[in-house]
């Protein structure tokens, strides 16, 4: 991960546009553990963005973090495209929460289209305040300037020229920006237009992926490499089941195991804290937990359940033509159901994060979280902090596919931090992953299709049931949206209700007579609930594609053609 | 509590550790490598992949004291920017991986493949890879890279 490294210097330089900064290779402990405040950086300021090191460096901060679509790379192209310097002369901060303008974190496959606007036009405005620089240096109208490599020199006579790094030693541009927007549609304008398109030379171009160096060579730093001084290992322990609560724990099991520290037990929360990893995995399996009998079991039948429970909230999603009509005078139709069950997100790893609990200064949580700024104020409520008191470092973690433990383990990680008073670690086991990680939501869609004569579709009809994608909303702004805030006691936030907010599931094809109806099922469960459903990425779900595009088989057959 | 020793990466290296943590956990938080890694610690998916004695073995599952005098490599012992392995220089060359959680296994898992067979047929680079994971779906790539490192060495 190419931003990690040299994070934690930059908080304690100037604020300056035009400043110079080292870069060093230091430990991941910040030097905000020693401030009283960590609060968002003002979009307003184009120094906010980006800023430049009299070494030439370029140092850019976006909101947006990368869980595997390898988008760091992209942005850097943009920047570097407006900014005239290579790929590599640039270095992105992303998602830290004291240092990074706030873009709603990733989602929705919008951080190029969005989330890159405010970086084309920060850097453009950087452009255009570092050529009147060099105009004022070089003696030479703006106008006349050529950028190359980060060089600026005058057209025409090549000895006259000066470095981006060279320019800006001495100087502060701080220019205020307008802002629009907020989360993913943040954008800022400077005075300075962007380049044309049709004139790029970056953008638009394959370059090699700014991650994988130091991924083959095994330097990266995935938030379960994240090590900070004094740091004690954690392990969560669940509920039996959704809605048991917490009857007693007997510890004494553990208390024999060598470097065992402490069981820490909050409403239902359970988890335990060691001086190492294999400690706490090992004193997890030892403490005898006694839990209530779980609230409700789970249905015998889930896809009956599914049929016969009353919507919480139903939508027409789509409605073309008349499709009752066509399909009532059908010379020939065709139906079928899809049922699709729970899924894990199964990330390649499970949950990870490390907290650093301070009661009197600025709390530090590293997580591979999506969405770090929603989940800063989050975690805040959790903690009884204000939200400036908390600052979340993203740190790469294994790709993810929605919001399915990330956060999740982040907030684990804060309680057992804020019991024991010293940094925690808390790595999820694939136990705890698959049991009581973000599920995506159980679906099932019925079809059917009236088919003309010659086999060509005259409509469809698709209904779906299914239960929301949002029972883990995606903006982890509140604690009762986490399972570990659930457990203590926090109120359950997560009334979302995915059909309303995404469109739901619409068949992808254009049919002249087209009916789709969503229906939206209450949770299983409400409260601490391994069920929790959080869409599977994407948005649409998969579970809508896998019916419509096998129905598609379904009518090519009987039409006798090709599906594709 | 044991006193271990292991020749780690070229380096004698000694911890006191129970003798039962999984060498994982002894590579991870008493030597300070990061490239094993935790994916299932049940020997499900290949993530924690080291080679003990030049074969590939999963560390979440193998007690530390079976590895103790054994020679380990790691990742990190694979080769620098500086001077490749082949295996590096071809995963760079086909952009494999999306977040590269699971690079390790891959990898260390070629490396062991190529040292035993130079010119793996596709047969024997499928039984390398049996039982790892990449959630991400890089296959097709991982494979294509493990081919141009067989070429890369022919050449
Ligand atoms: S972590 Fe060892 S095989 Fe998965
Ligand atoms: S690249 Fe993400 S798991 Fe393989």
């Amino acid at each position: 991960m190419a931003s990690s490294t040299s994070r934690r210097d930059f908080l304690t330089i100037g604020s300056g546009l035009l400043i110079g900064f080292s870069l060093s290779d230091s430990a991941t402990a910040p030097q905000l553990m020693a401030a009283d405040t960590a609060p968002n950086p003002s979009p307003a300021r184009l120094d906010a963005w980006l800023r430049i090191g009299v070494d030439d460096h370029v140092r850019v901060f976006t909101g947006k973090v990368d869980i595997g679509m390898g988008v760091q790379t992209a942005l850097m192209q943009i920047v570097a495209e407006e900014l005239d310097v290579p790929v590599s002369r640039i270095e992105l901060i992303m998602g830290d929460t004291a240092a990074t303008p706030d873009q709603g974190g990733v989602g929705g496959s919008t951080s190029i289209s969005a989330g890159g606007k405010p970086l084309r036009n920060a850097a453009a405005a950087a452009r255009h305040a570092l050529l009147q620089l060099a105009s004022n240096k070089l003696g030479a109208p703006a106008a006349q300037l050529d950028v190359h490599d980060g060089i600026v020199s005058v057209r025409g006579d090549a000895s006259q020229k000066i470095s981006y790094g060279a320019l800006v030693e001495g100087h502060e541009l701080g220019e205020a920006l307008r802002v629009s927007g907020n989360g993913f549609s943040l954008n800022v304008e400077g005075s300075a237009k962007p380049k044309d398109p049709s004139t790029y030379t970056v953008v638009g171009k394959s370059v090699p992926r700014v991650d994988l160096p130091p991924k083959l060579f095994g330097r990266a730093i995935y938030s379960t490499d994240v090590r900070v001084p004094g740091m004690l290992h954690g392990r969560v322990i669940r509920p039996a089941g959704a809605g048991s609560t917490l009857a007693g724990v007997d510890d004494r099991a553990a208390k024999k195991i060598p470097g065992y520290v402490k069981t820490v037990t909050k409403g239902n929360f359970v988890g335990v804290v060691a001086e190492n990893e294999w400690s706490a995995i090992r004193a997890a399996g030892a403490v005898k937990v006694n839990w209530s009998a779980p609230a409700a079991a789970f249905p015998d039948d889930l896809y009956r359940h599914m049929r016969s429970a009353k919507p919480k909230a139903s939508r027409q999603l789509n409605n073309q033509g008349d499709a009752a009509a066509a399909l009532s005078r059908a010379s020939k139709k065709i139906e079928a159901s899809y049922e699709w069950p729970f899924q894990a997100h199964a990330t390649m790893g499970p949950g990870c994060a490390v907290a650093d609990f301070h009661a009197d200064g600025v709390t530090t949580v590293w997580t591979g979280a999506q969405k770090p700024h929603a989940l800063q104020k989050g975690l805040a409520q959790m903690l009884g902090l204000a939200d400036d008191r908390v600052h979340v470092i993203w740190v790469e973690a294994a790709g993810s596919y929605g919001r399915a433990g990330d956060e999740d383990v982040a907030a684990d990680a804060a309680l057992l931090s804020q019991a024991v008073g010293k940094p925690v670690r808390v790595q999820w086991s694939r136990a705890d992953m698959t049991a009581w990680g973000g599920k995506g939501p159980a679906a099932i869609v019925d079809l059917s299709a009236a088919l003309n004569q010659d086999g060509s579709i005259a409509a469809i009809d698709m209904s779906s049931r299914a239960f929301s994608g949002t029972e883990i909303i995606p903006q982890a702004t509140t604690a009762g949206n986490m399972l570990a805030g659930q457990l203590i006691g926090m109120p359950n936030t997560t009334a979302g209700d995915e059909y309303v907010q995404w469109g739901g599931s619409t068949y992808p094809y254009t049919i002249r007579n087209l009916r789709c109806t969503g229906h939206v099922l209450a949770a299983l469960y409400s409260e601490s609930s391994p069920m929790r459903a959080t869409h599977l990425r994407d948005p649409n779900g998969p579970a809508g594609t896998f019916a419509s595009e096998s129905f598609m088989d379904e009518l090519a057959a009987e039409a006798r053609v090709d599906p594709i | 509590m044991a006193h271990l020793s292991f020749k780690i990466n070229g380096k004698t290296r000694s911890f006191d550790v129970e003798p039962d943590c999984p060498l994982l956990y002894v590579l991870r938080d008493n030597a300070g490598l990061n490239n094993p890694r935790f994916g299932c610690g049940l020997g499900q998916c290949g993530a924690c992949t080291v080679l003990v004695n030049q074969t590939p073995v999963r560390s979440c599952t193998l007690p530390a004291s079976r590895a103790a005098g054994k020679e380990i490599m790691t990742l990190e012992g694979l080769g620098t920017p500086e001077h490749p392995h082949p295996l590096q220089a071809a995963f760079l060359e086909e952009q494999t991986f999306q977040c590269g959680y699971c690079l390790n296994g891959w990898v260390m898992a070629a490396k062991a493949l190529l040292d035993k067979h130079p010119h793996p047929s596709d047969e024997e680079i499928r039984g390398a890879f049996e039982g790892l994971v990449c959630r991400c779906g890089s296959h097709v790539q991982i494979a294509a890279a493990v081919k141009r490192a067989a070429e890369m060495r022919r050449a």
